[in-house]
């Protein structure tokens, strides 16, 4: 059984929904730094050029202190060195034009731009033992520490290099070796992407019409995300300014730059000398190692005691006791940090208040995030202004319901203040609490606010609140703890002049969908694709869908992530030979193949995504974005399964939280103790596991090849992934070679 | 063969390595040497581009070299370029295909 894992029994089946709140411990002014915004790389003259080295590197902002009372230790994580590109260097010069924070950086881009990266591999050797993936087939040189790039979020080409353009678009199967660690022996499973020795260049565009908002970038190497990631490797992307979409309700004028903010989440388990249990067998880790997969029962999920510390990290927590016996971590300590920092200071000074954009970084971990006021113990409340990317855009006549639909239940939702008639163009949507799962964006209004919500000033002596991570429990699997992440204090000295009510915003969730917008108009450059199309490669039938089921490929062994798929007719009859058991991530054999549109335009497609674990998944889909919909809604309703121009996308999403199956009570016993929690397809079929498909649209506009996953590295390490393509129309009316759709293609336009 | 001139480069005293490493010629006619004998393992039609070969010191126990190679399908109009890592061995005056140069 997984080291992971091995508390899950006696967890008590708690959905994602069963959020708590830990009391403010911690209350007061804070003396911690001011919060710092990442370094900024931005593109000049439509291109931005960098040379990005992924490295070891010692952790200024962490210092720990070992149990043995030895020195203060800067644990040393994985990072990015960036600085613009003037050749072809392979490292960067020393100097203020080279940055290497483990808290990241920002890469400032504009539609229309194109990003070109220049990666090397300089990471250190890893010890087999602490491997969890090494020994799966085709796996065994994951220790030489393979990496590559994703921009996530980007709807960019999934391009392969060619002999013409030796460059690699957003393809997530490339992996870069240090040759310095040896060169990879050739594995039998032919289960591999590109191998490149060293550095590889990447040529990302933007395009035009793109959606302004915020994106990151990560490592996407299968069976060593999760570890790479949690060393430190990431850093955000923007498109465009917040002022694109946001202004002011009183003075019309863009939103200004200076007020936005943006918070990198990351978090580190750090470890004092001994010995820890791997999947492997026990392993001596010595002060200061970085435990580089996440195990939710480092810490206890709620401090101990009142005096515990938990500000901007917990107290590593002895396991070795327990019925089901994990590991002793006594004496390390699980850092959280903001931007790399740990419990920073906010201090907010504009009397119109931020716009805050969050990430969440972390490999594994979910937060459920509040802003709580440390006067009153409740918690602030934000206007949403973007989820993932993308700025929202609801009609002003949509329901409560609706708008948690479209947000994927990721918010808690509440009634804004009243704002008077035709000042805003679209729906202001306000929050108390929001639960990101890992790679989720979100962008909020943050201002200070009385009791009732209504925007005001703060008292003239100032006031505080603090940002939360209240501790999150995923269903019947991880728990995380709870955090206090930053201190916040509003001390604006001067009255408001943008606004009076709330943020006015023309959401690109709107724009996107208009003719000219990103989802609707012709896709560029088909004739440069270099993904061709397999044998299965047919557009979806009017009214049929796909269904993707989420659990293991075998019940009975733990951890076998996987992921099933089979297509289903209008009438939701499985279509015959379509069916693909749930099966672990091979590179090699793509699920799902489709074609672009007749005049190579984007295409809808309805997808269902069945939950069959316990535990909480979340769906995310490279070069796409979705919006979760409802089957039985009128078409021109916000949640119809196509948007209407009237109305919009809504709110569209790249990660979305499927909830847990429920195994009733004649099989909960078998599910819980010989399943490893997780239902079979023939148990959901017979209504013995319930489970409701979470129905999303997903407008297909990028072309190549590319992968679909839930996002907790974790389990898409484990194999809880697949392979899709998107290829060229090629259909009536095409000139090129092949072809050959069926006379319904177009009646379904 | 291999071994005389290995004898002679060691009695005039120079290095033979770059003349004995396997080069993309050499790579192209073992892969097509394997892939008529081996049926539907390797891929066929597959060019090779470009080679760069690391010497037996850092290869498995029963191949001589690890060599990055790029290669092209010759039917693929758009010239996709496949990066791998393939393991070749000596075969007396020839060159023998271990493992790699697949496209997936």
């Amino acid at each position: 059984m997984s080291w992971q894992f091995q508390h899950r029994k006696a967890l008590l089946h708690r959905s994602l929904g069963a959020m708590c709140m830990v009391a403010g411990l911690w209350g007061g002014a804070a003396s911690a730094a001011d919060l710092v915004e990442p370094a900024v790389f931005a593109s000049s003259n439509g291109v931005l050029d960098i040379l990005m080295v992924a490295k070891a590197s010692p952790v200024p902002n962490i210092a720990f202190t070992p149990p043995d009372g030895s020195a203060a230790i800067n644990p040393t994580g994985w990072i990015y060195e960036i600085c613009k590109r003037k050749g072809s260097e392979t490292s960067c010069p020393a100097g203020s034009g080279t940055v290497a924070d483990y808290g990241g950086v920002r890469l400032a881009l504009n539609q229309g731009d194109v990003l070109k990266v220049r990666l090397v591999n300089k990471l250190p050797i890893i010890t087999a033992g602490k491997l969890k993936h090494v020994n799966d087939p085709g796996q065994a040189n994951l220790f030489l520490n393979p990496t590559n790039l994703h921009t996530h979020g980007l709807l960019t080409p999934a391009r392969a290099a060619t002999l013409r353009d030796p460059t690699f678009g957003d393809f997530a199967f490339v992996s870069v070796y240090n040759s310095a660690n040896g060169i990879p022996v050739p594995q039998t499973t032919h289960q591999h992407g590109p191998i490149v020795m060293d550095s590889v260049d990447y040529k990302i565009p933007i395009p035009w019409n793109h959606p302004t908002g915020l994106f990151w970038f990560h490592p996407h190497i299968h069976g060593l995300s999760l570890n790479q990631v949690t060393e430190g490797m990431a850093g955000i992307i923007t498109i465009g300014r917040a002022g694109d979409n946001i202004r002011g309700d009183a003075s019309r004028t863009p939103w200004p730059e200076a007020s936005v903010r943006h918070l990198l989440l990351k978090d580190t388990m750090v470890l004092a000398g001994g010995t820890i249990g791997f999947d492997s067998g026990d392993q001596a880790v010595v002060n200061g190692e970085i435990l580089n997969q996440q195990d939710p029962n480092f810490c206890t999920q709620f401090p101990e005691s009142a005096t515990e510390n938990r500000r901007g990290g917990c107290p590593g927590a002895d396991n070795s006791k327990d019925e089901d016996p994990g590991n002793n971590y006594t004496g390390g300590r699980w850092f959280y940090t903001v931007n790399g920092q740990q419990f920073p200071t906010i201090r907010i000074t504009d009397p119109d208040g931020e716009v805050w954009r969050l990430t969440n970084a972390s490999a594994s971990l979910s937060y459920d995030l509040k802003l709580v006021d440390d006067t009153t113990q409740k918690p602030l409340v934000m206007q949403l202004v973007a989820v993932d990317g993308v700025s929202i855009h609801l009609p002003q006549d949509t329901s409560m319901d609706s708008v948690v639909t479209l947000a994927g239940a990721r918010f808690r939702v509440v009634k804004c203040p009243p704002v008077p008639g035709g000042v805003l163009r679209s729906l202001p949507v306000c929050v108390t609490e929001l639960v990101m799962m890992p790679s989720s964006r979100a962008e909020i209004w943050v201002t200070y606010r009385d009791q009732n919500g209504r925007v005001t000033a703060p008292p003239s002596t100032g006031a505080t609140a603090t940002f939360k991570q209240v501790g999150l429990t995923m269903g019947s699997g991880d728990t995380w703890p709870a955090i206090d992440l930053a201190s916040v204090v509003f001390s604006a000295k001067s009255s408001r002049k943008l606004t009076s009510y709330a943020l006015d915003i023309q959401g690109d969730a709107f724009n996107s969908t208009q003719p000219n917008g990103i989802f609707s108009r012709q896709v560029p450059d088909t004739d440069k694709a270099t993904t061709t199309a397999q044998a299965n490669c047919k557009p979806l039938p009017p009214g049929h869908h796909r269904r993707i089921f989420f659990g293991f490929s075998d019940v009975t062994i733990a951890d076998t992530f996987a992921l099933g798929y089979e297509e289903v007719d209008r009438n939701g009859a499985v279509v015959a030979g379509t069916q693909r058991p749930l099966t672990q991530f091979d590179p090699s054999q793509p699920t799902v193949c489709l074609p672009l549109g007749p005049g190579q335009t984007p295409v809808h497609e309805t997808w269902e995504l069945v939950q069959l674990s316990t535990e909480n998944h979340n769906f995310h889909i490279h070069q796409a974005r979705f919006r979760q919909v409802r089957t039985s809604a009128a078409p021109n309703s916000i949640v119809a399964e196509r948007p209407y121009s009237f109305g919009g996308g809504g709110i569209f999403l790249d990660n979305l939280a499927l909830g847990v199956a429920e195994p009733n009570q004649d099989i909960k016993d078998t599910v819980f103790n010989d399943q490893n929690g997780v239902c079979t397809v023939d148990q959901w079929r017979a209504g013995t596991c319930k489970s409701a498909p979470v129905v999303v649209d997903i407008p297909f506009s990028q072309l190549g090849e590319f992968i679909y996953h839930c996002h907790i590295l974790e389990h898409e390490d484990g194999g809880m992934m697949a392979g899709i393509k998107v290829v060229p129309y090629s259909g009536p009316g095409w000139s090129g070679p092949g072809g050959g759709w069926p006379h319904w293609w177009f009646s379904q336009k | 063969m291999f071994g005389i001139v290995i004898w002679a480069c060691s009695l005039l005293g120079v290095s033979c390595t770059t003349a004995t490493d396997p080069t993309v010629s050499t790579i192209q006619a073992a892969y097509e040497l394997e892939s008529q004998a081996s049926g539907s393992r390797h891929d066929t039609g597959l060019k090779v581009v470009e080679a760069k070969c690391h010497d037996k010191a850092s290869a498995s126990a029963e191949s001589n070299f690890l060599c990055e190679v790029q290669f092209i399908s010759t039917a693929d109009p758009a010239e996709r370029l496949y990066f791998d890592i393939v393991a070749v061995t000596r075969n007396g005056d020839d060159w023998k295909l271990v493992s790699g140069l697949c496209k997936r």
